[in-house]
């Protein structure tokens, strides 16, 4: 593999792909017009038959939309790019306003080389104006045909506006000057050749993108994706004149007020409306005993050796760890508004809080607990995942255990989906660094979401949110999918070997490859280290 | 206090005077010494933050009457307070402590505001038919005004103060205020 060769050709290619259906606006476009529109993105991903997070992904480029979706949201952006024009003075936007006494008074934008004074129109190539009407059918469909350069910005568009291809009531999305000046100079061949000058500058710029265009493109396009951290990123390396770890130790200065303010732009229309503090003196489990005590909660934090593998013969163990392991546990059913207390033995599924429980038998060596190691006897509080994994492993699918006895519990209505948004950004931001090779933005992301879940307890560096239950529920689900890893291993054949911290297993006998993926990314298993325990030469 | 709920809990309704809940948000995010002041780590430690003519006042305020050269062994380790005076030397720890988080706690409430979320009373226990509609309820505030005196009152445990000031808060949150003039709890960042 030759690094420095293959980026630039795929780039190429990729940037040639996109060049072809030009009839999007540019991503910040989209937004604008939506935001513009009053249409949330739910209501525009039910029209359009998406999810609401494709849409995201559209609108600050992450993704673009294909097929058919791609023509319906073309089209959909054009009706509204003619409804609400860009408002900078500069862009073509401001010809619709004036579209009938366009001819006598303004010339449009692009066409400003050669002042042409003259308003009447040139014979058979009138000069582009601005039409605020595209044709309809007779039904009152907008006539659309093959794309072609609109007439005024060059972009090609399949609408039509007095027979000739432009872009819905003359709005063209805001683009690189260059293309621009190319497609009117085409539009006016006459002009093309006399005024050298002003079109040396066009023809350097239309230039371009061909030589440094892709790279930069690719650049610009991978600065869209996290949104808001790529725009943390950036402006910390740029107020750090590119010192990499200069920038880093500032953003992970700042990671907890950022992961916050990330949280709250994830809330933005969202579903349930959860509630930032709750008032740990009602609720006497989450009290801590003094200042720096530890309140009631079990988390089950896995701590497990397998005492026959360490007894038996000498063998090779692979010590494996799971990726962002906290960064997952963030998808977990969270209650949504304050705890409430039920003194009975009831569960109900939909509400997610702390329970009282009696801990089942745990008779097996070769499996961890999944209270992980409690040495108190009687019965403790633990959270909905550890719950939820109990009752799961006392089912008839794995039938490990008894069912755990309830004696009450705190809880409130609950959503998986609380932080889906918030763990998604993150998550996408963390893949796209691990492509990239970029280590600010992993580092960056990683002190956002452990920093958020080791201070949205009772901590005075995050006065913004105090939920000591929702910290609980998430390290417990951490601990949970790691049991749940393990459970996998084991059932593919390996032995576990050692099961402890939050992310960690480690296995034997067998091949772990065919279990697990070896890799970063966050269903991967990375591999950690390679050790031989029990008792060597015994033949 | 403003409102119409003039006998509070006669349905059985459950909360707090907003004014209440205020203040012990505010106790809440007092931080400092973590310490007992029976350790001589925490009791040096409380001395060493009283040594300053404000922490003379506030002992004097918190009734510590020795002479100023007893104050100074202490200070200095040779001599150690009788346990009656080392409650006297916590209260005025933490007194000082209180005015001091709340000199910077002002400026920067003030200045960029917070976001108070209120609670509403609990209403599980309400007859039938008696229960209102309430749901949990943000509201900014801001401005030097109303946060001096927020301060001002928290420090001098001034309960009319406080209850006047919440008063205040919960109008910006339009007509149903009066249902938030007692509430089960409120939180906000400082």
């Amino acid at each position: 593999m030759s690094p420095d060769q293959d980026p630039d050709a795929l780039f190429a290619a990729v940037d040639a792909l996109l060049a072809q259906p030009r009839d999007l606006p540019a991503p910040e476009e989209r937004l604008r017009l939506r935001e513009a529109a009053h249409l949330s993105r739910p209501e525009l991903a039910s029209v359009l038959q998406v999810a609401p997070g494709t849409i995201a992904g559209w609108e600050t480029g992450r993704t673009e939309p294909q097929g058919t979706t791609r023509a319906a949201y073309a089209r959909l952006l054009d009706g509204l790019a003619a409804r609400y024009p860009a408002p900078s003075p500069g862009s073509p936007a401001t010809g619709p306003q004036t579209a009938t006494d366009a001819p006598s008074d303004t010339t449009p934008p692009h066409a400003s080389e050669p002042p042409t004074p003259t308003p009447a129109p040139a014979e058979p190539m009138p000069a582009p104006v601005p039409v605020r009407d595209p044709d309809r059918l007779p039904d009152g469909a907008v006539v659309t045909a093959t794309p072609e350069p609109c007439v005024l910005c060059g972009q090609p568009t399949p609408y039509r506006a007095a027979g000739r291809p432009q872009h819905l009531g003359g709005f063209c999305a805001p683009n690189t000057g260059g293309a621009g000046a190319v497609a009117v100079g085409a539009a006016n061949p006459a002009d093309a050749d006399a005024p050298p000058a002003a079109n040396g500058s066009a023809t350097v710029a239309a230039g371009s993108p061909g030589a440094a265009g892709p790279a930069r493109r690719a650049g610009q396009r991978r600065e869209d994706t996290g949104g808001l951290i790529a725009r943390n990123v950036a402006a910390a390396l740029e107020d750090n004149g590119g010192d990499v770890d200069a920038a880093l130790a500032a953003l992970i200065k700042r990671a907890i007020p950022d992961g916050m303010a990330l949280l709250n732009s994830t809330r933005v229309g969202s579903t349930y409306d959860f509630t930032n503090y709750v008032d740990t003196d009602a609720i006497p489990i989450l009290k801590k005993p003094s200042r720096d005590g530890a309140d009631l909660i079990w988390e089950g934090r896995p701590k497990w050796r397998n005492q026959q593998v360490e007894a038996g013969p000498a063998r090779t163990v692979t010590a494996l760890d799971v990726n962002g392991a906290y960064l997952s546990a963030l998808k977990t059913h969270l209650p949504i508004g304050t705890l409430r207390h039920n003194p009975d033995s009831t569960y109900d599924r939909k509400r997610s809080g702390v329970y009282l429980i009696d801990p089942p038998e745990w008779a097996h060596e070769d499996l961890p607990n999944p209270l992980g190691s409690r040495e108190e006897p009687g019965p403790l509080w633990v959270t909905d995942p550890t719950l939820r994994l109990l009752n799961r492993l006392s089912g008839p699918k794995y039938r490990l255990c008894a069912a755990p006895v309830i004696h009450e519990s705190w809880t409130s209505g609950s959503s998986e989906a609380l932080l889906e948004r918030f763990r998604r950004e993150l998550a996408t931001a963390r893949d796209t660094a691990l492509q990239d090779g970029d280590r600010v933005t992993l580092e960056y992301v990683k002190a956002m979401y452990s920093k958020f879940i080791s201070t949205i307890g009772e901590s005075s560096a995050n006065r913004e949110m105090r939920r000591p239950d929702w910290m609980h529920i998430i390290r417990s689900q951490a601990f949970t999918n790691l049991w749940l890893k393990a459970w996998k291993a084991h059932q593919a054949g390996l032995t576990l070997v050692r099961m402890m911290g939050t992310d960690e297993l480690h296995v034997t006998g067998g091949d772990w490859r065919t279990v697990f993926t070896e890799g970063r990314r966050l269903t991967d298993m990375k591999l950690k280290s390679e050790y031989t325990i029990g008792r060597g030469g015994d033949g | 206090m403003a409102g119409r709920w003039t006998q509070f809990g006669l349905y059985g309704a459950n909360g707090v005077p907003g004014w209440v809940a205020l203040g012990r948000e505010m106790d809440r995010q007092v931080t400092g010494i973590k310490s007992p002041v029976d350790t001589k780590r925490g009791l040096a430690a409380r001395l060493r933050y009283l040594d300053s003519p404000a922490g003379r006042e506030a002992m004097a305020r918190a009734g510590i009457t020795t002479r100023p050269r007893t104050i100074a062994a202490w200070t200095a380790g040779t001599r150690r307070p009788l346990p009656v005076n080392r409650q006297r030397i916590d209260e005025a720890y933490w007194d000082l402590r209180r005015r001091n988080l709340a000199i910077d706690w002002q400026r920067r409430l003030a200045r960029t505001g917070t976001r108070i979320e209120i609670h509403p009373v609990d209403q599980r226990n309400v007859t039938r038919g008696r229960a209102r509609d309430l749901t949990v309820r943000r509201v900014t505030v801001r401005g030097y005004r109303i946060w001096d005196d927020i301060i001002a009152a928290w420090i001098n445990e001034d309960g009319e103060m406080l209850d006047i000031v919440w008063d205040e808060i919960i109008t910006d949150l339009g007509s149903d205020y009066d249902s938030y003039s007692h509430v089960s709890s409120i939180g906000f960042g400082i």
